[in-house]
């Protein structure tokens, strides 16, 4: 298994935005998703994966809605919102910028003048 | 493993926060045993190991439903404020398809909204306005009381009150006065004489310079003059470099040393100036005298109840040095504010509780016209219902129209408040304090928005509680909009004989008012006013320093007058009748001996010869005075009939000898003739009177008015060029005199009559207001009624009844509600009218001529209301109205 590690403050939600993108996914298959997607690499707690879902909610960048599933359970599903998308591209945005630059600095072999 | 297929259901009246958080963790757990079983996990252990995952479900959960609770609340909030949004507009919109209906009670409720905000825009600049002070709260007025009646302090009775009492921070005394000041033009200015301890009571910040210095309530050191911000801006320009400037006043040389800012006032407002209070030390000890007012501050958390006990010991100690003077005498604190408006608070209270009455009246008429919409939209409101509307929606429906109402009915009111301010403004006496101020400041606003989100409820509620009742009964009729029921036609009745009710009771109050006002002009005066002038001039003692020389002055003065063209007699006296109270002085008789404390007393005048032709009062017996009354004739004295009648009840008072003045030992002075009563007061009964021929009154007495003499000068011709002339003439003498307070008595009359005229109109005007609006109301239910029993009326002229057995029908119908109304009406006038009967002259408040002619008013006025509808009902053509 690859190396465990944390996820920085706010992070989680750009992710969920991001893997809502691909369509309307219920909280267990959120947190599935991104742990596949990250190679196994992240781990997401259902005690940070609710409470974010339901914040998000609140603030309008997602909703729920109660579906069927393939296998005849009941299930909230989530989908984004315009705000919704409008955050993500933000977000992505901003993280972007702050790991290449933090690259950028850690690369980086001359000395400071 | 709960199923939670059924409670989706429970979704239909609203999201279930609870049971969805926990479905959805259920959920999740379910989707990881599938995954772990799918790795190969053995189920049972699987389920084990995804509650281990998610570690403290409770606590998840609960976070959960917190952030879900407040995002619902948020928008159940927004919903609400939405559908309110939407509801306005549609009963605007439905308002607008009733332009008729809507603009009778926007119309309605402008008026007596408008009026019942002018009125207490007045009510709070007078009685409400917080005083321009710091702890105003604990200002007080201080008097002395003999045997329980107030009076004046006494200067020994002040300097002691200094020392001895301990409730206050500060005290202060107050005389007011008028100085002649001669900067360029003469004035006469009015000013009060005040210690340095009322300004710390009363202490705002001086607006320039400072005020008085405690070592400036000495002799010597009391040249000194504080000037109001009026008289500083008007006089001098606003100029700051007053300060420290000197001015003549009364020929003398004072220095400014401050200016007060423009709201200050220590008494009542009005003075233009203040100069310290020096008191001698022969003031000091004088404990007999009582002509100060006196003003303190209490100490913080001193009671108005400890305060007067102090004052009550401070007396006591007082009266252990001083027996002789103090008999039966103790002091009283009164609330500065309270005392402050006391004289006023009634008639501003009394016509709020009228114009109340009208904006009831006023509310109790559009309640009648929504009623009457609410039962043709009885269909519409079912309907409502039957899709789905709660009881609170519909409540809100009708709610929502009726604020739509009152919030047009408010901005109209504003402007309609406003032109009855200024039309208020006119009429108010002008003597009652703070009224300049009326309608300033955000409180009149404020009173009326509040004001208008009540009579949007009160409106709003009986047609919505109405609308509810209706749902069923009209649901099972099939919309069909039948005979009346017999409980909304009670409801709109109650409205009816309320309307009467309050629109008795006004207009008997209007009528009291009325006779009180008549009964006021009716009043003997005692005295001719037409053509009447009075001015005054004062004397300074600096230019006119004896007795001697201003009595001669005086009488040169009356000479001259008396050689004018438009002039047909001059003349003078201290205090004319109408132009306030004349000093009181102690009388003695000779060869009886009173008790300290309870010699009579009378109000005293100094008269030249002729005053009494002059004024054409009325000789009761003996003569009045002559020229020969001079300095060395034989002492004499004038007396009017109420004291005459006071000390010689059954005896003739001519030859009798008098003395007064505390002259000791006492020169006596015979009685050589009674006067009919003249009115110093025109509301209140005559007052024992003395009158002394001027070239024989006591010195003493000049200084109690101050060397002033007002001039009674009757006129054949033009008042205006009279009192020109009187003016040149007096400037052609001496022309640093001011002459001021000139009035003709007709002014005079006017000016003492002012706040009956005041109550009288505006009494007579609501009266008239709620007149209309009853008779519109009652008007209206019986149209309304006649319209709906429209059918009922053709069944009956089709079995043969006749016009006028319909028209009798109907009339019997409204002026049953009359009668009701009138029996109410009788019992709250005579509950209310008893509030009022302090405002009233000579009339009780139960006059039953009054409340005989209000009940036949409004019989009539109700009479032409019940016959228009009635007759409509009795041409009634039946095969219409069967058809229908």
């Amino acid at each position: 298994m690859a190396e465990r590690v944390e996820l920085p403050q706010g992070t989680l939600e750009t992710l969920i935005l991001k893997t809502l993108t691909w369509g309307t996914m219920h909280g267990f298959g959120i947190g599935r998703w991104i742990e596949q997607a990250s190679g196994d690499s992240l781990t997401i707690e259902e005690g940070s994966l609710y409470p974010a879902l339901h914040r998000m909610e609140k603030r309008g960048w997602i909703e729920g809605e109660w579906r069927q599933t393939e296998n005849n359970r009941r299930g909230k599903y989530y989908a984004l919102t315009t705000e919704g998308r409008r955050q993500l591209k933000a977000q992505s945005e901003s993280w972007l910028t702050i790991v290449r630059s933090v690259g950028r600095v850690l690369d980086t072999s001359k000395q400071p003048s | 493993m709960r199923d939670p297929s059924w409670r989706r259901y429970l979704r239909f009246w609203g999201p279930d926060v609870g049971s969805d958080v926990d479905d959805e963790l259920a959920f999740h757990i379910e989707m990881r045993v599938d995954q772990l079983v799918a790795q190969g996990m053995d189920p049972a252990a699987a389920r084990v190991e995804a509650w281990r995952r998610i570690g403290d479900a409770e606590a998840l959960a609960r976070q959960c439903r917190e952030i879900d609770g407040a995002r619902l609340t948020d928008a159940r909030r927004r919903e609400w404020v939405h559908g309110t949004w939407t509801e306005l507009r549609v009963a605007a919109r439905q308002l607008r398809r009733y332009p008729v209906l809507a603009s009778v009670a926007v119309l309605t409720l402008a008026l007596g909204l408008g009026a019942t905000t002018a009125i207490f825009s007045v009510l709070y600049a007078v009685m409400l306005r917080p005083l321009p002070y710091a702890n105003a709260d604990r200002m007080v007025r201080i008097t002395e009381t003999m045997r329980g009646v107030e009076t004046s302090v006494g200067p020994g009775q002040f300097t002691e009150w200094l020392t001895r009492a301990n409730a206050f921070e500060s005290v202060g005394a107050y005389l007011p006065t008028t100085f002649s000041l001669t900067e360029g033009t003469p004035e006469r200015v009015r000013a009060a004489f005040t210690t340095s301890g009322l300004f710390r009571a009363r202490y705002v910040k001086p607006a320039v310079g400072r005020y008085f210095l405690p070592e400036e309530d000495q002799v010597g050191r009391e040249h000194v003059a504080v000037l109001s911000y009026g008289l500083f801006a008007q006089r001098f320009a606003g100029d700051a470099r007053v300060v420290g400037r000197p001015i003549r006043m009364n020929g003398e040389t004072y220095t400014v040393v401050g200016v007060a800012p423009s709201e200050f006032s220590i008494a009542t407002p009005g003075d233009q100036l203040w100069v310290p209070l020096a008191l001698t030390a022969e003031h000091k000890s004088t404990f007999s005298d009582h002509w100060l007012t006196v003003y303190a501050k209490r100490k913080p958390g001193v009671t108005e109840g400890q305060a007067q006990r102090d004052m009550e010991r401070v007396s006591r100690e007082i009266a252990q040095l001083h027996p002789d003077d103090m008999v039966d005498r103790s002091a009283r604190v009164h609330d500065f504010h309270d005392d402050l408006v006391a004289d006023h608070e009634r008639i501003l209270t009394t016509l709020f509780g009228a114009v109340g009455f009208v904006l009831l009246l006023a509310c109790l008429n559009v309640t009648n016209l929504l009623l009457a919409r609410a039962t043709a939209r009885r269909k519409e409101t079912a309907i409502r219902a039957a899709l789905g509307a709660t009881r609170v929606h519909i409540v809100r429906h009708f709610l929502m129209e009726s604020l739509v109402l009152a919030a047009s009915g408010a901005v109209l009111a504003f402007f309609v408040s406003r032109l009855t301010l200024r039309a208020l403004l006119g009429l108010a006496p002008a003597e009652i304090p703070g009224l300049d101020l009326a309608g300033q400041g955000p409180a009149t606003a404020v009173f009326l928005a509040g004001t208008s989100l009540a009579v949007a409820v009160f409106l709003g509620l009986l047609p919505a509680l109405r609308g509810l009742r209706s749902v069923e009964p009209t649901l099972r009729m099939g919309g069909r909009t039948g005979g009346a029921t017999s409980t909304r036609d009670r409801l709109r009745n109650v409205l009816v004989v309320s309307e009467v009710a309050l629109a008795l009771a006004l207009v008997a109050g209007a009528g009291l008012f009325v006779q009180s006002a008549r009964k006021l002009n009716e009043v003997d005066l005692g005295f001719s006013p037409n053509g009447v002038i009075t001015a005054r001039v004062s004397l300074a003692s600096s230019r006119y320093p004896t007795p001697e020389i201003v009595q001669r002055t005086f009488l040169e003065f009356v000479d001259r007058l008396r050689r004018l063209p438009h002039v047909v007699s001059a003349s003078a006296n201290s205090t004319p009748p109408l132009a306030g109270g004349a000093v009181g002085v102690d009388v003695r008789v000779e060869g009886r001996t009173y008790a300290p404390g309870n010699e009579p007393d009378a109000r005293f005048h100094i008269v030249t010869p002729g005053y009494f032709e002059t004024a054409r009062g009325r000789l009761a017996a003996g003569r009045f005075f002559s020229d020969r009354d001079g300095a060395q004739a034989p002492l004499v004295a004038v007396i009017n009939e109420t004291l005459a009648r006071q000390l010689w009840p059954n005896e003739s008072a001519i030859g009798k000898r008098i003395g007064c003045c505390a002259e000791a030992p006492t020169p006596w002075r015979e009685v050589i003739g009674v006067v009919g009563d003249m009115r110093q007061f025109l509301r209140r009964e005559p007052l024992p009177e003395l009158y002394l021929p001027i070239e024989q009154t006591p010195p003493v007495s000049w200084t109690w008015h101050g060397n002033s003499l007002a001039f009674v000068v009757r006129t054949d011709g033009d008042i205006a060029d009279a009192t020109r002339e009187i003016r040149a003439a007096i400037a052609e003498t001496d022309a640093t005199l001011p002459v001021y307070d000139a009035l003709t008595y007709d002014e005079r009359v006017k000016i003492a009559s002012a706040s009956s005229r005041f109550s009288t109109v505006l009494f007579t005007v609501l009266a008239g207001l709620a007149l209309a609006l009853a008779a519109v109301g009652l008007y209206g239910v019986l149209a309304f009624s006649v319209a709906q029993r429209s059918f009922e009326m053709g069944v009956r002229v089709a079995l043969g009844a006749r016009p006028i057995d319909v028209l009798a029908l109907v009339t019997r119908q409204g002026m049953l509600l009359v009668a009701g109304g009138l029996a109410l009406g009788f019992v709250l006038a005579m509950g209310a009218s008893r509030l009022m009967a302090s405002l009233l002259y000579r009339v009780a408040p139960n006059d039953p001529v009054t409340y005989l002619a209000a009940v036949v008013l409004l019989v009539a006025v109700g009479a032409v209301a019940c016959y228009l509808p009635a007759r409509r009902a009795s041409r009634a053509d039946p095969t219409t109205a069967l058809r229908a």
